[in-house]
């Protein structure tokens, strides 16, 4: 039965019958999915209207999603994750102080931040950098950490010199800011040791404006704060921002770093000349208050 | 071979082609032509949108499910392909020739590029492992029949695998699916031709194991 007949017979083959079975099964099981069929529907009518109004072309959720093989997904999560850690890291690094791990990414950010923004922002960075340092030190000095709240001195000096070099002090608004920042140093020499209280004084005389105010009421430490405050909230806040950006005609080109009774600025780039013709404010200080709610 | 033509599976006048002119979009009659709804469709006429997508949709995702070898390909091409007919609708012209055909045309491009893309991770041998998926579930009765032609269809050219996925799982005639492929009519009774006898010998080995 089997080899010899199968040997002497023809192999047996599909009829016609049996080949359009099988493509009629083929077209009916290539039929699409329903709930494809209504998802491709409203994803291409939507496709249209959106172009029609001009919105622009929806997110394409369709081949471009799953071509993406397994190494593919792994690196994408892999730098999403990366990314989110680094940007946790970068966030982290903003509130840290002197003497702690991030401290130094936190300098870096800094620096970065200085050689890729352009030049005209170079002046916001400088007073933001001020202030950072100002902050830094009350943090410290609140902390207890006094060793390093007098080491952050000379850097509040430096800041403050590299804004000065920038002519940045005659903006009203960065003027306020760079008081508020002073503000805190004052309230700051009772809480420093005589050393580092030298330091801050030293900024506070050099800066225009308070440094005068400290002058005249020759009591930095007992002045510190609350008095230009307290003028302030009798004035308006003009008073607190206008004195320092007065213009001084005997500003010296180079500041001495030795402390001196007259402040020193270097002049600014454009020297100011009062186009309201106003008469030269007086200095800023906790008698000043009602001067600079007369403009 | 009976061949299943194009006006039966998809609209009674998607072949004819001609092309009536009517005035406002929303006047679209429930037999409208498929050419008479692409050219709604390009003045923005949504509900053209619509029907043209329910005319269009069974065969080309027929046509891109025959060609390749998994489901989700076949969605995502189908997505593709649709995507690519609609956005270049506003530029479509009507010059004659049907508009299913361009349709076509627009789908086969993209599963040519998607076997292209392909290729190269291909293995040998895995022509013969069972496809997973044109809704094989949908047929559980026949799935056996239906994984052993899909594995048949494969071990064809590419020419006969178009030409049987435009013919019969489509439905298309030969001079439809000749347009498609820019091939002569004689070309495709051809391909047919020889294609139907590759799957009956390739199937007649799987019976007799």
């Amino acid at each position: 039965m089997s080899l010899f007949n199968r040997a002497i017979r023809p192999p047996p083959t599909l009829s016609d019958e049996a080949i359009e079975r099988y493509l009629a099964a083929l077209h009916d099981a290539s039929e699409p999915d329903p709930l494809f069929r209504r998802r491709l529907r409203s994803d291409v009518v939507n496709q249209f209207v959106a172009a029609r109004e001009g919105i622009g072309r929806p997110v394409r959720i369709g081949i471009g999603r799953r071509q993406m093989g397994r190494v593919g997904r792994a690196c994408l999560y892999a730098s999403f994750t990366l990314g989110v850690s680094a940007a946790s890291v970068m966030a982290a690094s903003q509130e840290a102080l002197p003497g702690e791990a991030l401290y130094p990414l936190k300098q870096r950010i800094e620096e970065l931040r200085w050689d890729i923004l352009p030049g005209q922002l170079h002046g916001e960075l400088a007073a933001y950098a001020l202030g950072e340092r100002i902050e830094e030190m009350a943090r410290l000095a609140d902390a207890g950490q006094l060793d390093l709240a007098i080491a952050m001195a000379p850097a509040i000096d430096r800041e403050y010199e590299r804004l000065v070099a920038l002519g940045q002090t005659d903006d009203e608004a960065r003027a306020a800011r760079i008081e508020r920042h002073l503000l805190v140093l004052e309230g700051l020499l009772d809480k420093l040791p005589a050393n580092a209280q030298a330091a801050v004084e030293n900024v506070i005389e050099r800066t225009p404006g308070l440094g005068q105010g400290a002058d005249a009421g020759s009591n930095p430490g007992n002045a510190g704060g609350p008095g230009p405050a307290a003028g302030g909230t009798g004035s308006g806040p003009e008073a607190t921002v206008k004195p320092t950006s007065t213009p001084k005609p005997d500003a010296t080109p180079k500041p001495d770093p030795t402390p001196r009774p007259e402040p020193t600025v270097r002049p600014t780039p454009t020297p100011r000349t009062d186009p309201a013709g106003r008469p030269e404010r007086p200095p800023r200080g906790p008698s000043s208050a009602p001067s600079g709610s007369s403009d | 071979m009976r061949e299943r033509p194009l006006s039966a599976t998809l609209r009674p006048t998607f072949v004819d082609g001609d092309l009536r002119t009517r005035p406002a979009p929303s006047s679209l009659a429930d037999d409208a032509t498929v050419d008479e709804l692409a050219v709604a469709a390009t003045t923005g006429d949504i509900e053209a949108v619509g029907r043209l997508y329910d005319a269009l949709v069974g065969p080309i995702y027929r046509y891109v499910a025959v060609r390749v070898r998994r489901r989700e390909d076949a969605e995502d091409l189908t997505h593709l392909v649709f995507e690519r007919i609609f956005g270049a609708l506003p530029r479509y012209k009507h010059n004659g020739r049907p508009f299913a055909a361009w349709a076509f045309r627009i789908a086969r491009n993209a599963v040519i590029d998607h076997q292209r893309r392909l290729r190269p991770t291909e293995q040998l041998g895995s022509i013969a492992e069972p496809a997973d998926g044109i809704g094989l579930e949908a047929l559980s009765l026949h799935g056996e029949e239906i994984r052993e032609l899909q594995a048949a269809i494969r071990q064809l050219t590419p020419d006969q695998q178009e030409a049987i996925a435009l013919r019969y799982a489509v439905g298309l005639s030969a001079e439809e699916a000749a347009r498609v492929m820019g091939r002569r009519a004689g070309t495709i009774r051809g391909l047919t031709f020889r294609a139907i006898e590759a799957l009956r010998r390739r199937l007649t080995e799987d019976a007799r194991r």
